[in-house]
């Protein structure tokens, strides 16, 4: 079937979808120059539900969305790369939807930071895995054990982040957050580590879309690019809720976005035949 | 309840242990689906592994054909005729079709070999002695013959490709039978594959997802069902949307290496 036309071109679509990215930098360097340690305490906005609204439409949604198409991907073709992508994924939305909705009691700002900002690390290690089986052959053919495999995947996922947050809900965790003096060590390390697996995950990705112009990876890496910059705005936020930290929270949620477009490239990809659609 | 097994592992499985005993079956397809060696599988296996003698009635075939054909599959019917394990009468449908025909025809070998199993290739070649409108009331006498003798029949049924599972409702036969396995060539990515289905089995459950399967040099073999694919009986396979959706996804993240 034809493809119906476009008013914009993908390359134009493409190019505006770039146009977030150095406003969000840019917004976080100029809070990070004029926004004082004192004063972000007092401009911090943290309605909690608000923000596990935002948490769950965006991010989660998001993200089943997501890898549920990488589910049925696996169990069709059984690529580890999308299996790994999948996971990540779902290891990323889950830790969010936990984060958003713990904000608030029983848990609090530490439950919510120790789960999300470990959720980030955790999820960033599948996406890096999955960026780098891109590079090398690694389809298994053998269909018998995808089901086991996806099940250890994505259980095994959502399985340790829920563990994790049992373990934060009762204490048994390091601190990430302490209210009145802000982040620890731990914390920054981790969302440092995430944020740069996250980047590396997101330039391999793109380095697949120039080899291949699929609209797919250009919106999919795009949605990893805007998760790392809310990844640094996390290590560059004074307090929770502060600008700098809704700048991030915004950030990652037009990476959801973002993602969806992705499907949404797939979707029309399918319906034309072609993977390289818009 | 008794079952007549295929020998076909899969097969079997999907019947839930294999045909329900003095059950009569229709495997029906189009030229070239298998529906012979299917039948012919099942007779032989029924004799070589489960002790049941059977006869296979062909009006289609002149002997020799099916003696070479069976050896390309490693089936030494002779043998079997020697072990008084199997029979093939060759015949014209006219002759069965006789008054008192069947016992004719067919009576004598009953006695001598005790058959369990028995195929009819086809009622099509019935078809053009009858009367139109008298093929179901002659196929019903043949085979109310041969169940009342405490033999199981299968008989095969030649559909038109593209509604055939349709075709076999259509033309009334299906009704006289009490299991219904269809046999048909489907297109998918652009290969012609072979897909298997059962469509009735009367007092019993039975898989009901299609199968692909294949003429391997040893007989049917039925693989991992038609996953992802909607409109494979009416003709028209095509991946379900969400199938189409994460083939694209996949295709996007794991061929562009290819390219490097």
């Amino acid at each position: 079937m034809a493809r119906s036309p476009t008013l914009i071109s993908p390359n134009t679509t493409r190019h505006i979808g770039v146009v977030p990215v150095p406003i969000f930098v840019g917004l976080i360097a100029i809070f990070d120059v004029i926004l004082p340690t004192s004063v972000a305490a007092s401009v911090a906005f943290n309605p909690l539900l608000v923000f596990a609204t935002l948490q769950t439409l965006f991010l989660f949604g998001t993200a089943v969305v997501v890898a549920y198409i990488s589910l049925k991907g696996y169990l069709s073709e059984g690529s580890r790369t999308i299996l790994l992508l999948g996971s990540g994924t779902l290891a990323w939305g889950f830790a969010s939807v936990v984060a958003g909705w713990l904000l608030g009691p029983p848990g609090g700002p530490n439950v919510a930071v120790t789960v999300s900002n470990s959720g980030a690390l955790f999820a960033s290690l599948f996406y890096i895995a999955s960026a780098t089986t891109t590079m090398r052959a690694g389809s298994s053919r053998d269909s018998k054990w995808r089901k086991s495999k996806l099940l250890l995947a994505y259980g095994g996922a959502v399985g340790f982040l829920s563990a994790l947050t049992v373990f934060a809900l009762v204490g048994a965790t390091p601190a990430f957050f302490v209210p009145g003096t802000g982040s620890t060590v731990l914390r920054q390390v981790v969302v440092a580590a995430g944020l740069l697996l996250f980047a590396a995950s997101s330039i391999l990705f793109m380095r697949l879309y120039h080899d291949s112009r699929s609209g797919i990876l250009f919106w999919y890496s795009m949605a990893l690019t805007l998760t790392t910059i809310g990844l640094a705005a996390f290590y560059f936020g004074r307090t929770i809720g502060d600008p700098i930290a809704w700048t991030g929270r915004i950030a990652t949620y037009f990476g959801g976005v973002y993602s969806l477009i992705a499907i949404w490239s797939a979707i029309r990809g399918s319906h034309d035949g072609l993977a390289n659609s818009q | 309840m008794a079952r007549n097994k295929t020998g076909i592992l899969e097969l079997d499985e999907m019947l839930r242990g294999g045909f329900m005993d003095k059950d009569a079956v229709m495997v029906a397809g189009s030229a070239g689906t298998g529906k012979t060696t299917l039948a012919l599988e099942y007779l032989v296996n029924g004799a070589t592994q489960f002790g049941e003698p059977g006869i296979y009635l062909t009006f289609e075939q002149l002997p020799d054909q099916i003696y070479r054909d069976a050896e390309n599959f490693g089936w030494d019917l002779r043998k079997l005729e020697a072990e008084d394990k199997l029979r093939v009468v060759c015949t014209s449908p006219d002759l069965l079709l006789d008054p008192d025909g069947e016992e004719q025809l067919l009576g004598e070998t009953i006695k001598e070999l005790q058959p369990r199993r028995m195929v009819i290739d086809s009622l099509n070649h019935l078809e053009m002695y009858v009367p139109r409108g008298d093929l179901r009331k002659e196929a019903y006498r043949i085979l109310m013959y041969i169940k009342t003798r405490g033999i199981s029949p299968i008989v095969i049924w030649e559909a038109q490709q593209g509604v055939d599972s349709y075709a076999v409702t259509q033309a009334g036969m299906s009704f006289l039978v009490d299991c219904l396995v269809t046999l048909k060539f489907v297109e998918i990515d652009s290969s012609m594959k072979k897909a298997l289905v059962i469509m009735k089995m009367r007092g019993s459950d039975h898989d009901k997802r299609l199968r692909e399967y294949e003429i391997t040099a040893h007989g049917v073999r039925v693989a991992a069902p038609f996953s992802g694919y909607e409109g494979i009986i009416t003709g028209s396979p095509h991946r379900s949307f969400t199938q189409e959706v994460a083939g694209a996804w996949d295709t996007a993240f794991t061929k562009t290496k290819h390219k490097q």
